[in-house]
């Protein structure tokens, strides 16, 4: 299956990470194709303004996807997430006369993301909404003959497992490993997005790490334990 | 001697190095501490294995991004959406003024004409129980249908990879209480969760517009019930789905059917279901029929079966 790489608008962020960094395969994540440059956003936003509804269309194409992974990550359901992703852009239709030239789109974007995500979530518990079938990912991936089904069946439990641990996570903390981890953002940029200092943002990330880490051993209690018994001989080797 | 030699030599606790390990990860870490957790994760197993954790953790949520979902989708219902507010907007002023005192009108004519509630009672008793064949249709992504010329091989692992979508689709099924599906013009509901088998749900699909007044109300009351009941399910048992439940799990012959049944011995329930995979929808999607072989559910002896409702 052909996954899209995820892509940042603007920032430098952590693309100085080294040491453990490579070893997890972020660094696809970090140096993703960029959606598109803030100048390029700017240039179409103004566009939008002067009444030109095909730059709105064109920012759609852009960030819908970016979007909708920042949902799904905070609300996990893929229907509710396409739901809310039109109303984002609904949202930002409706409000982009009032955006301020100065900000970048993608950061007011996603932040107005974030919030309609974890209203949403608050508001979840009021009935559920599961989706029957959540794995779009798995019927693409029927259709590659090359990779061994088990192999399909694998990461797929492997990703539903993330998601379901996500959802123990509380929401504050889903809000920031969804930017990062779904969308891929740097920590200057997931500042900007949730309004607080970098330092702000870090102590978050790490915290939310922390959260993760102690639901998803909670979770899978032995079934983690293989996992991490060949991390830890890596781990091993490569500290000596 | 300078200071920082001297913190070099220091050994560093436990505490200390796995504080630092998410920033280790990042490789955002001051060379002289580097240096210093390095020489500690050398010594100290335990903090290897956190480290090994931590990596796992970080690894797995690195490679969790969904797919994305159909761009022609999102456009299509963001423009629908787009078109309905503009016509709303449209509306001529005076409709708002208008709308508040007929509100207040049909409110009051509610109040007064409204069944009593032991009525609504008799309305959810009078449901046919159980509908056959009930129907609920969902929206989901589309499955290719590979070509009729393949090898025996593929034809192995397509089955292989079925056989695995009807488990996924079997546990879903087992742990929803509730589910909701809505159109534009329509509203499909599939509600009813017992105490004792959230999959019985599966029992009342009703369309929203042309149903009767009175079933409408009554569908309606079932729906809260059932919402409270699938709430309550829900704290009590967890959502945790065991794989070993499904009793059988087979692919007709017919392209994307799939009949299967799940089995709990914990509640006492069996049940199946026959799911079939439409090509199109109304709005351009694919959707999922989901038809009940029974809707009679064989209580397994000894169990609390059918205790609610």
């Amino acid at each position: 299956m052909a996954r899209r790489s995820p892509a940042r608008s603007g920032g430098s962020g952590h693309e100085s990470m080294s040491q453990e960094a490579c070893t997890v395969g972020w660094e696809s994540l970090m140096n993703g194709e960029r959606a598109g440059t803030a100048d390029d956003d700017s240039s179409l936003v103004a566009r939008f303004l002067r009444g030109d509804s095909a730059a709105f269309d064109t920012l759609f194409l852009r960030y819908q996807d970016y979007v909708y992974h920042i949902i799904y990550g905070i609300v996990g359901s893929a229907e509710e997430s396409r739901d809310l992703t039109q109303e984002v852009f609904l949202q930002v239709y409706r409000a982009l006369p009032r955006f301020r030239q100065g900000s970048r789109f993608a950061t007011w974007l996603y932040r107005i993301a974030v919030n309609r995500a974890v209203d949403a979530a608050r508001g979840a518990r009021r009935w559920r909404l599961l989706p029957l079938l959540e794995e779009p990912s798995l019927a693409n991936q029927v259709a590659a003959p090359e990779e061994e089904p088990q192999s399909v069946i694998e990461r797929q439990e492997a990703r539903s497992a993330v998601q379901q641990v996500l959802m123990r996570c509380p929401l504050a903390h889903r809000q920031v490993l969804a930017l990062r981890y779904y969308r891929g953002l740097s920590l200057e940029e997931i500042a900007e997005t949730l309004g607080c200092s970098v330092t702000a943002a870090k102590v978050r990330l790490h915290r939310a790490r922390g959260v993760f880490k102690d639901h998803y051993l909670a979770v899978m209690g032995p079934d983690a334990s293989d996992e991490i018994a060949m991390e830890n001989a890596d781990v091993a080797r490569t500290t000596r | 001697m300078w200071p920082a030699q001297r913190a070099e030599e220091t050994p560093v606790s436990c505490a200390w190095a796995q504080e630092r390990l998410p920033g280790y990860l990042d490789g955002d870490q001051a060379p002289r501490d580097l240096r210093r957790l390095r020489t500690h994760l050398e010594g100290c197993p335990a903090c290897r294995r956190e480290l090994a954790i931590c990596r796992h953790t970080e690894r797995l949520l690195s490679s969790a991004l969904p797919s994305a979902p159909p761009a022609g989708d999102l456009r299509a219902g963001f423009y629908a959406r787009l078109a309905a507010s503009s016509a709303a907007a449209r509306r001529p002023a005076w409709s708002g003024w208008l709308a508040a005192p007929l509100a207040v009108l049909l409110l009051c004519a509610y109040l007064f004409l409204r069944p009593h509630p032991a009525e609504h009672h008799a309305e959810i008793a009078s449901l046919p129980k159980p509908l056959s064949a009930a129907r609920a249709e969902l929206h989901v992504p589309a499955m290719p249908v590979r070509a009729s010329a393949q090898s025996q091989q593929n034809k192995t692992r397509m089955a292989a990879r079925r056989q695995a979508l009807a488990m996924r689709i079997a546990a879903r099924l087992r742990r929803l209480p509730v589910r909701f599906a809505s159109r534009r013009s329509q509203r499909f509901l599939i509600a009813g969760a017992r105490r004792h088998s959230p999959f019985r749900m599966v029992s009342v699909v009703a369309s929203w517009g042309p149903i009767h007044a009175k079933w409408a109300a009554a569908l309606h009351r079932a729906e809260e019930r059932a919402k409270q009941v699938a709430l309550a399910e829900d704290r009590q048992l967890g959502t945790e789905v065991r794989q070993e439940n499904v009793a059988s799990a087979r692919l007709l012959p017919a392209s994307d059917e799939v009949d299967f049944s799940v089995r709990d011995d914990v509640r006492g329930f069996s049940a199946g279901a026959h799911v079939t995979q439409l090509p199109a929808a109304e709005n351009g999607g694919p959707v999922l029929v989901i038809e009940e072989k029974s809707a009679a559910l064989s209580p397994v002896e000894g169990s609390a079966a059918g205790a609610d409702n």
